[in-house]
């Protein structure tokens, strides 16, 4: 404070609003104090700044309108949201764009690996259904080829054999006798 | 112009592999769903298999036997359809057998076999194509002795000689596996 008479008026006004608002720290208070003391024009000061906080205090407090406040409470509402998406869209340009070429092809990779799989599935599934199929050909093949075998030897050995083959025989045999005879 | 070229290509197309796929139409086909079986007959052994499948199983065919697989190639249709029958019932399943035989007799079929055993009677009935030289229908109906009937239906470019021998070329005991009730799960 040199100079006393002036910079202790300019560095008091100064101080006089925190000091009315109570936000002024306890040293400088007390000089504040100290000052007025002495100091008329400040003094003076003090009690100007006390009558406008006064008056200003008294002044009556006027309520918000509700479309008063409901248009802040949107705007606000709206800032919040803009502010996220647009966290949102740093971290994506932040960590996608740059990363987007292996991003992309990590995405293409795991799309073939999950078709090939679907396809080796599908494949295989197809393989179990015509092993099966050729089974059933070969047991349909089998079943009327050994049909066909049975039909065969009884009809050899129920019909051709009694009814052909041995009255031929019994027939030669016959004949064979009478020549002999 | 190109549009109605495009569109009549189009059903043309569906309309040729719609007449592909149905082998129902075909004149050596014949229904077994038709067939009155006894109430407490149940199904022991069911195979269908159509055009697509049976090219498929060619196609496995040709490097083990290419015999098997020219011969499977000209097959459109193999179904084949098994009951077991209680005792009681033989009767009646004999003359259901009897009685398609007779049916498929008068749509031109030819019986060539039936064997009548003490416990089993067989009937084989072929329908020759237009021509007179091949077959295009092959139909088999079984009574064992093991309380079951089999009905066996083969359509296709049949040479029945070759059906034989290549039929009596397969073992069918570990085949028997197929039969319903005692398939692997």
């Amino acid at each position: 404070m040199s100079d006393e008479g002036a910079i202790c008026c300019a560095w008091a006004q100064e101080r006089l609003e925190p000091y009315l608002d109570g936000e002024l720290p306890a040293a400088e208070a007390s000089a504040l104090q100290t000052h007025l003391h002495s100091c008329s024009a400040c003094a003076t000061e003090l009690q100007r700044a006390e009558r406008v906080l006064a008056g200003l205090r008294a002044l009556p407090v006027c309520a918000c309108p509700p479309h008063v406040a409901a248009a802040a409470w949107a705007r606000l509402q709206a800032l919040g949201s803009h502010q996220r998406r647009q966290r949102a869209r740093d971290w994506l340009d932040g960590w996608l764009v740059p990363h987007w070429r292996v991003a992309g092809a990590a995405t293409v990779g795991l799309v073939l690996v999950l078709a090939a799989g679907y396809q080796h599935t599908r494949a295989a599934a197809r393989a179990r259904e015509v092993a099966r199929a050729q089974a059933q050909v070969e047991w349909t093949l089998a079943y009327v080829g050994e049909l066909g075998r049975r039909t065969g030897l009884t009809v050899r050995e129920q019909v051709v054999r009694p009814h052909v083959v041995a009255p031929v025989q019994r027939a030669a045999a016959a004949a064979g006798q009478r020549r002999s005879l | 112009m190109r549009f109605h070229l495009c569109v009549c290509a189009l059903v043309v197309g569906l309309g040729r592999a719609w007449a592909a796929e149905s082998v129902e139409g075909l004149p050596g086909y014949v229904d077994f769903g038709a067939l009155s079986m006894p109430r407490d007959a149940h199904s022991s052994i069911e195979v269908f298999l159509k055009g697509p499948v049976l090219k498929l199983v060619a196609a496995a065919s040709r490097q083990e036997d290419p015999e098997v697989a020219a011969l499977i190639d000209r097959i459109r249709l193999i179904r084949v359809q098994g009951f077991s029958v209680r005792p009681g019932d033989r009767a009646a399943v004999q003359e259901e057998m009897a009685a398609l035989a007779r049916r498929l007799e008068e749509k031109e079929w030819e019986r060539v076999a039936q064997v009548r055993e003490e416990d089993e009677v067989t009937q084989v009935l072929v329908k020759v194509a237009g021509d007179g030289d091949a077959l295009c229908g092959l139909v088999v109906m079984s009574l064992e002795e093991g309380e079951e009937a089999v009905f066996v239906n083969i359509v296709g470019d049949l040479d029945p000689e070759q059906l034989g021998r290549i039929g009596r070329t397969f073992d069918i005991a570990p085949l028997d596996s197929l039969r319903l009730g005692r398939q692997a799960h």
